[in-house]
């Protein structure tokens, strides 16, 4: 399978003891193209983000990547792979005791990138997400909209090559959710390889932005109506 | 049996490498026959997760029971001696433990030595996402299960022997006895006299280092290598290990005619044992992955260039160690040559 983009094969998961979350589901995630898939909740979104993220691993089935099974790399270099990959999570996942920009930087830690060009970068989406460029504040004082804006920054920060965004507008004004709606269509026309998980319907209304909407079942991924 | 703290942390090592190993091996036992690499069911994939786990689980094993080697080597050189009547340095604590302390001694190092071509195939190995030597990891972590088992049995044998009550000779009178019999008369003054043994010695570790350095410039992963690095290493170690008793010992102990390998690392002479013999360890591992490295890339064609990496890199670290070891053993001749203007013959 030398496909580019994202890919699962014959993909599963289950916790031990209980029916599978996801069972037998083939899809494909082309570069150069949002997707964004919507389902109830507990169908297993964040479940396939975090299998396409390399954070969980299938109990059967594989994730490709460009073309290579990452799903079944041992850690270290799963680990080194993930560096292409920018997540926003559910929950944001930040770090509270950090400033904007420490938690936005945090990504590029293990990259070679220079730092000035970094902090410009970082404040011109802090900026372009309408939080103050400097990022100097404590991340506790933000509100949760904003926190969220953070989030994304930092999935974006390192220009990664798969961008995977879970519910990213469930705490985004019509103003937040335009400005996001932008971005993704920059990072899609960047040959990045896009996936967002949400129920919003302001984002399942979206016509320009994503190329595919689909709907996740168990074993498959349709074609959303 | 004996309560000594250091006797008991060496049984606490042992029996957390122990269960470790034995999560280990229940795992891999049952990899091994199920292990389909073009599956992608559920059953291959906990095969895959698991052997990865079992690479975390040998590697703590290795670690652990090398502590235990070495808490081993400090208690009988240096701790125990106060506890057996009559011992002056290991080779009286030896005596006392019977067989089974050489033993443990000799089996553990056999361990040693083979997780640590295991953890040289996981290293090549994990130079690649694909796993191509998975099965040959799991064998080779489980061929060490019968020298870990002797090891342990050993030491059960060997450590309750320290409470002993019957004097032991010093390593002095064993040695002139043994003289006496005249094994260790014939190997230093029949065979090769203090000095050529000396000589040898600083001769073998001079060919180890150039040989190190070609191996770590080159990486050559050719038929020749493998041969050439074996019959170089058993030369090294033989010229090596006599060099010390026979050649550098005089010097060390400043006296003529006591060949113990114990007393070197008695701190009354400065614990050099624990340098020589350190560094004798190492050259002998990293020659070891050298060969472990050549194999497999003559094996495996897809892993020539991790495995000629692996091989330059067990060259490099030859050379040094053994021009370190050079340094060492050559360092009390030069500093009593320079003192007194002559040599202990």
């Amino acid at each position: 399978m030398h496909l580019s983009g994202l890919a699962c094969h014959q993909l599963g998961f289950a916790r031990p003891g209980r029916k599978p979350v996801i069972d037998m589901l083939q899809a494909r995630f082309a570069p150069g193209q949002a997707t964004l898939i919507s389902a109830p909740t507990g169908t297993g979104k964040s479940t396939l983000l975090h299998l396409l993220g390399g954070l969980l691993r299938p109990t059967s089935g594989e994730v490709w990547a460009d073309g290579q099974a990452v799903s079944r790399w041992p850690a270290p270099h799963r680990d080194r792979w993930r560096r292409q990959v920018g997540m926003v999570f559910q929950h944001l996942n930040l770090v509270p005791d950090l400033s904007v920009m420490d938690n936005v930087l945090l990504p590029c830690i293990p990259t070679a990138s220079s730092y000035t060009a970094l902090i410009h970068r970082a404040g011109a989406l802090l900026k372009q997400l309408d939080l103050p460029a400097a990022g100097r504040e404590p991340l506790q004082t933000l509100s949760g909209g904003e926190r969220q804006r953070v989030a994304i920054v930092r999935a974006l920060i390192t220009r990664p090559r798969f961008l995977l965004m879970d519910e990213p507008t469930s705490f985004q004004d019509d103003d937040g959710t335009a400005n996001l709606l932008i971005l993704l269509a920059e990072a899609a026309a960047d040959d990045a390889c896009v996936v967002v998980c949400s129920h919003d319907v302001r984002l399942r209304d979206e016509t320009r932005i994503f190329g595919q909407k689909l709907c996740l079942h168990p074993s498959s991924l349709e074609p959303d109506p | 049996m004996t309560w000594h703290p250091v006797a008991l942390a060496i049984w606490l090592l042992d029996i957390t490498a122990w269960l470790i190993y034995m999560g280990a091996a229940w795992r891999l036992l049952r990899i091994l026959p199920n292990w389909r690499p073009l599956s992608l069911d559920a059953r291959q994939l906990w095969c895959e997760r698991a052997l990865e786990l079992t690479r975390y689980q040998g590697r703590w094993v290795l670690l652990l029971l090398a502590a235990a080697y070495v808490l081993l080597v400090i208690g009988i050189s240096n701790l125990w001696p106060s506890l057996v009547p009559g011992a002056m340095c290991g080779t009286g604590v030896l005596q006392a433990m019977g067989a089974p302390g050489a033993r443990t001694l000799l089996y553990w190092a056999l361990t040693l030595g083979m997780l640590y071509v295991w953890l040289v195939v996981v290293q090549i190995d994990g130079r690649r996402p694909e796993g191509w030597l998975s099965l040959l990891q799991a064998r080779l972590l489980l061929m060490a299960s019968p020298f870990m088992v002797l090891g342990s049995w050993s030491l059960a044998q060997a450590l309750p022997a320290l409470t002993t009550e019957v004097p032991v000779s010093c390593c002095a009178v064993v040695y002139d006895q043994a003289g006496g019999q005249g094994w260790v008369t014939a190997w230093t003054t029949d065979f090769l006299s203090s000095r050529a043994w000396f000589w040898s010695c600083m001769a073998a570790s001079g060919a180890m280092t150039a040989w190190g350095g070609l191996q770590g410039w080159s990486g050559r992963i050719g038929k020749g290598v493998i041969a050439i690095s074996a019959g170089l290493l058993l030369l090294w170690l033989v010229a090596a290990l006599n060099g010390l008793r026979f050649g550098i010992a005089p010097y060390v102990y400043e006296v003529l005619g006591h060949p113990c390998p114990w007393c070197f690392f008695l701190t009354a002479h400065h614990a050099v044992g624990f340098v020589f013999y350190g560094l004798v360890a190492v050259v002998m591992c990293e020659a070891l992955a050298g060969l472990v490295a050549v194999s497999v890339g003559r094996h495996y064609a897809v892993l020539a260039r991790d495995a000629r990496r692996r091989s330059q890199c067990a060259g490099r670290r030859v050379m040094w160690s053994s021009l370190l070891f050079w340094a060492s053993t050559a360092a009390p001749v030069v500093f009593w040559r320079v003192r007194f203007g002559g040599w202990i013959d």
